[in-house]
C-alpha cells in the first residue's frame, strides 16, 4: 500500500499548485462580476431607453449562450479581428461578463422587493434619485442579494474548470495532466473531486457565516 | 396679469397651495375629474370622505408621487411641473422642481421609515444629504424634535424595534427637520391600534398651534378634525361635495350626502 | 477579417444536424435528472438516517464538484471498474447525475409547500406512507415547481457542449472539428452561438407560456 500513499504524496503538490490558480481566478472574477451585475441591474432600471436595451442585449446574449462556447469564441475569434488577449485575461473577462449578466438578475430582483413606500419616504424627503438609490433602495437591496450571490460563488469556482480547456493551468488542468501522464487515473480523479469540494464547501460555509451576520432576517441591532 | 400701477388692488392671502382642473386616471379608472381647491397658507384642512373618494391620490399628486394626467398646482404662486414617471424605479425630477417642492412634507399611513437606519438616522438622513446642513447640528436639532416628542431615549432603535405610535411619531420628527411650510397627511392614524392613536394626535394637535404650518390632514377621525382643522373639505367620487368652515361643518352640514357620511362616521 | 456567409451557409445544415445530438443529450440527461432528483428528494425526507445521510452528501458533493470533472471522472474512470458505456451516454449520465442534485432540490422546496394538513388527513385515513406520497403529497407539490425544473432544463441545455471534451459530437464538438480542418473558428463558433441563443429564447418563451398556463389553473 506504500504505492497508494507515495503517489498520493506525489500528486498533492502540484494539485494545490493547480488549488491555487483555481482560487485565484475566482478571487479575481467575484469583484469584477459582482460589478458588472451591479451596472447591468440597474441599467436595465434606467429610464434611459438606450442604456436598458443594451443592458437586456447583454444581459440575453450572456444568458441565451453556453459559457463555454463563448470562452471559445473569445479565445478563437476576438484575436482573428484584431484583439489579442491573454488566455488569462480572456478566461476572467469571459466568466466575469457570463456571471455579471446571471447577477444582474439578482441585482434587479432585489432592488424591485424594497418595498415602494421606502421611495416614496425618499422623494417626500426630496432627495435626488441617485440618493434615495445609494442611501435608501441599495442598502436595504443588498442583503437580500446575499444568499443568491453566494450560490453563484460557488457556481463560479466550479465553472473556473473550463478555463482549462484554454490553456489556463487550473486544478482541472493539472488534474487533466497528472492523470495522463501518470495513468493514475482514478486517483486524480478522486483527488481532483475532493480539492474543487474543499474549495466550494469553505466558501459555502463563508457566505452563511456572513449571511448570519449581514442577511435578510439578521437583526440590524445584531450589527451595532 | 399686467395691472396699472396705482390702479386699487385687492390682495387675497396668498395661497400655499391652488389646484387648478386637475384630472388624474388610473387603469381607466378616473379618480379626479377637474379638481380645483385652493389652501390658503396657515390654514389647517381636513380633507374628509368614504375610501375611494380620492383623498389621498390629493395628498400624493401634491406630494408628487403621483402625476396629474391634466391640471395645475401651484405651490406660494409657483406652479409645479411633473415629475416624470413612465416605467421608473425611482420617479425622476429636475433639480429645480425638487427645490420648489422643498416647503413640502409628508407624513405616511404606513409610516415608511427607513428599515435600514435608526430613529435619529432616519430624521437627519435628509437635513445631512439634502440639505447640507453640518452633522452634528441635524443631529441635535433632531435629538431636540423627537424629545419634544417624547423619544429622546428611542433614539438608537431601528423601526421595527418600536411600536406603530413611536414610528409614526418619528415619521413626523422626520418630516418637520426639513422646516417644512406645508403638511400633508395620509391618514396618519388609520394603521395603528386604537390605544396608540392619541400619542400620534397629540402630536400633531400640537404642531395644529403653531399656525404658520399649512397642513392638509387626511383622515377618518371626525372628532379630531372637529377640534384641530379650521376647514373642512368633504370629497366623493373625486368631487368636492361640500367645502366649510369646520364648526360650520360639524354643527350643520349642508349636503346631503356629507350628513349621511358624518352619521356614519359618528 | 470577414465573416464568411458562403462558409457559414455551407455548415449550417452540419450545425443543425449536430444541434440534434445535443438536444438528446439534454433530454436524456433531464429524464435522468427528473427521476434520480425524485428519488433523492424522497431519499432526503425518509426517516432513517441511513438513507437521509448518503443523499444529502452526494447532493452537496454533486453539487459542489464541477460537472467538468464529473464528465472526465465517468468517461475515464468507469471503464476502469468495467463499466462500458457509449461516449454520449456517458455524458448523459455525468449531465443527469449533476442536474438531479439541483432537480432534487427543486422538488423539496415543492415537497414543504404543501401543508402540514394534507399529510395529517393521510395520516388520519391511516392510508400508508406509500399512498400518502403517491396520492395527496406528490400531485399538490409537483405543478408548481415546473417552471423551476424548465429553467434546469435550459441550464442544462447550455451545458452540453462541455461534453465535447469527450469527443461527443454535438453542436461545440462538430464546430470544433470543422474549424481544425479550415483553421476558420469564426464562422463556426459564431454561428454555435446563435444557435444556443435561438434555442434559448425559444424555450424561454415556452417556459413562460407554462408557467402563464399554471398560473391561470391554480
Amino acid at each position: 500500500m506504500e504505492t497508494l500513499f507515495t503517489t498520493v504524496i506525489a500528486l498533492i503538490p502540484r494539485l494545490l499548485d493547480g488549488a491555487v490558480t483555481t482560487v485565484a481566478i475566482t478571487l479575481l472574477t467575484a469583484p469584477v462580476a459582482a460589478l458588472l451585475a451591479l451596472i447591468a441591474g440597474l441599467a436595465r432600471l434606467s429610464h434611459v431607453k438606450a442604456v436598458a436595451a443594451a443592458a437586456v442585449v447583454y444581459v440575453e446574449l450572456f444568458r441565451g449562450t453556453s459559457l463555454l462556447v463563448q470562452l471559445f469564441f473569445m479565445f478563437y475569434v476576438l484575436p482573428l479581428i484584431g484583439i489579442e488577449l491573454s488566455p488569462w485575461t480572456t478566461g476572467i473577462a469571459t466568466l466575469a461578463l457570463n456571471f455579471g449578466s446571471y447577477g444582474s438578475e439578482i441585482v434587479r430582483g432585489a432592488l424591485l422587493a424594497v418595498p415602494r413606500g421606502q421611495i416614496e419616504a425618499a422623494l417626500v424627503l426630496h432627495m435626488p434619485p441617485s440618493q434615495v438609490l445609494r442611501r435608501v433602495l441599495l442598502p436595504q437591496a443588498l442583503p437580500a442579494m446575499l444568499p443568491p450571490f453566494g450560490n453563484q460563488l460557488v457556481e463560479l469556482v466550479k465553472a473556473t474548470s473550463l478555463l482549462s480547456l484554454i490553456t489556463i493551468s487550473d486544478l482541472a488542468f493539472v488534474g487533466n495532466a497528472l492523470a495522463q501522464t501518470t495513468g493514475r487515473v482514478t486517483m486524480v480523479y478522486v483527488l481532483l473531486l475532493l480539492i474543487y469540494f474543499a474549495i466550494a464547501y469553505t466558501l459555502t460555509l463563508a457566505v452563511r457565516a456572513l449571511e448570519r451576520r449581514y442577511g435578510a432576517g439578521a437583526t440590524v441591532a445584531g450589527a451595532r | 396679469m399686467p395691472t396699472a400701477p396705482d390702479a386699487p388692488r385687492f390682495t387675497p392671502p396668498l395661497n400655499a397651495l391652488k389646484l387648478t382642473g386637475i384630472r388624474k386616471t388610473f387603469g381607466g379608472t378616473t379618480i379626479l375629474s377637474g379638481f380645483s381647491l385652493d389652501v390658503p397658507e396657515g390654514q389647517r384642512l381636513a380633507l374628509i370622505g368614504g375610501s375611494g373618494s380620492g383623498k389621498t391620490t390629493v395628498l400624493r399628486l401634491i406630494a408628487g408621487l403621483e402625476r396629474p394626467d391634466a391640471g395645475e398646482i401651484e405651490l406660494f404662486g409657483r406652479q409645479l411641473p411633473y415629475r416624470r414617471f413612465a416605467g421608473r424605479l425611482v420617479p425622476d425630477d429636475p433639480p429645480e422642481a425638487r427645490e420648489l417642492r422643498r416647503p413640502i412634507g409628508m407624513v405616511f399611513q404606513h409610516f415608511n421609515l427607513f428599515q435600514h437606519l435608526t430613529a435619529l438616522e432616519n430624521v437627519i438622513e435628509a437635513p445631512i444629504h439634502v440639505l447640507g446642513q453640518p452633522p452634528a447640528e441635524a443631529r441635535r436639532a433632531a435629538l431636540a424634535l423627537l424629545d419634544s416628542v417624547g423619544l429622546a431615549d428611542l433614539a438608537d432603535r431601528y423601526p421595527r424595534q418600536l411600536s406603530g405610535g413611536q414610528q409614526q411619531r418619528v415619521a413626523i420628527v422626520r418630516a418637520l427637520a426639513l422646516k417644512p411650510r406645508v403638511l400633508l397627511f395620509d391618514e396618519v392614524t388609520a394603521s395603528l391600534d386604537p390605544e396608540k392613536v392619541a400619542e400620534v394626535l397629540a402630536v400633531i394637535r400640537r404642531l395644529a398651534a403653531d399656525d404658520r404650518v399649512t397642513m392638509i390632514i387626511v383622515t377618518h377621525e371626525m372628532g379630531f378634525a372637529r377640534e384641530v382643522a379650521d376647514r373642512v373639505v368633504f370629497m366623493q367620487r373625486g368631487v368636492i361635495v361640500e367645502d366649510a368652515p369646520a364648526t360650520a361643518f360639524f354643527a350643520a352640514p349642508q349636503d346631503p350626502r356629507s350628513r349621511a357620511f358624518l352619521n356614519l362616521a359618528s | 477579417m470577414m465573416f464568411q456567409l458562403d462558409y457559414a451557409s455551407e455548415l449550417l445544415p452540419i450545425l443543425l444536424k449536430a444541434s440534434l445530438v445535443t438536444l438528446a443529450a439534454t433530454l436524456g440527461g433531464m429524464a435522468l435528472a427528473l427521476v434520480l432528483g425524485l428519488a433523492l428528494a424522497l431519499l432526503r425526507r425518509s426517516p432513517h438516517a441511513v438513507l437521509r445521510r448518503p443523499a444529502s452528501m452526494f447532493v452537496e458533493f454533486v453539487r459542489s464538484t464541477p460537472l467538468l470533472i464529473q464528465i472526465f471522472f465517468i468517461y475515464y474512470v468507469l471503464p476502469l471498474y468495467g463499466v462500458r458505456i457509449p461516449t454520449v451516454a456517458c455524458g448523459i449520465v455525468a449531465l443527469g447525475l449533476h442536474y438531479a442534485t439541483y432537480t432534487a432540490e427543486v422538488y423539496r422546496a415543492g415537497i414543504e409547500a404543501v401543508p402540514r394538513g394534507q399529510w395529517e388527513a393521510g395520516r388520519a385515513l391511516s392510508l400508508p406512507a406509500y399512498r400518502i406520497w403517491r396520492h395527496i403529497v406528490l400531485p399538490q407539490a409537483l405543478p408548481p415547481v415546473v417552471p423551476a425544473l424548465g429553467n434546469y432544463l435550459i441550464a442544462m441545455f447550455k451545458e452540453t457542449p462541455l461534453l465535447a471534451v469527450i469527443g461527443v459530437h454535438e453542436l461545440l464538438g462538430t464546430a470544433l472539428q470543422e474549424a481544425s480542418q479550415t483553421y476558420r473558428y469564426y464562422e463556426p463558433l459564431t454561428l454555435v452561438g446563435l444557435i444556443f441563443l435561438a434555442f434559448s429564447l425559444v424555450a424561454a418563451l415556452i417556459l413562460r407560456r407554462v408557467e402563464v398556463r399554471l398560473a391561470d389553473r391554480s
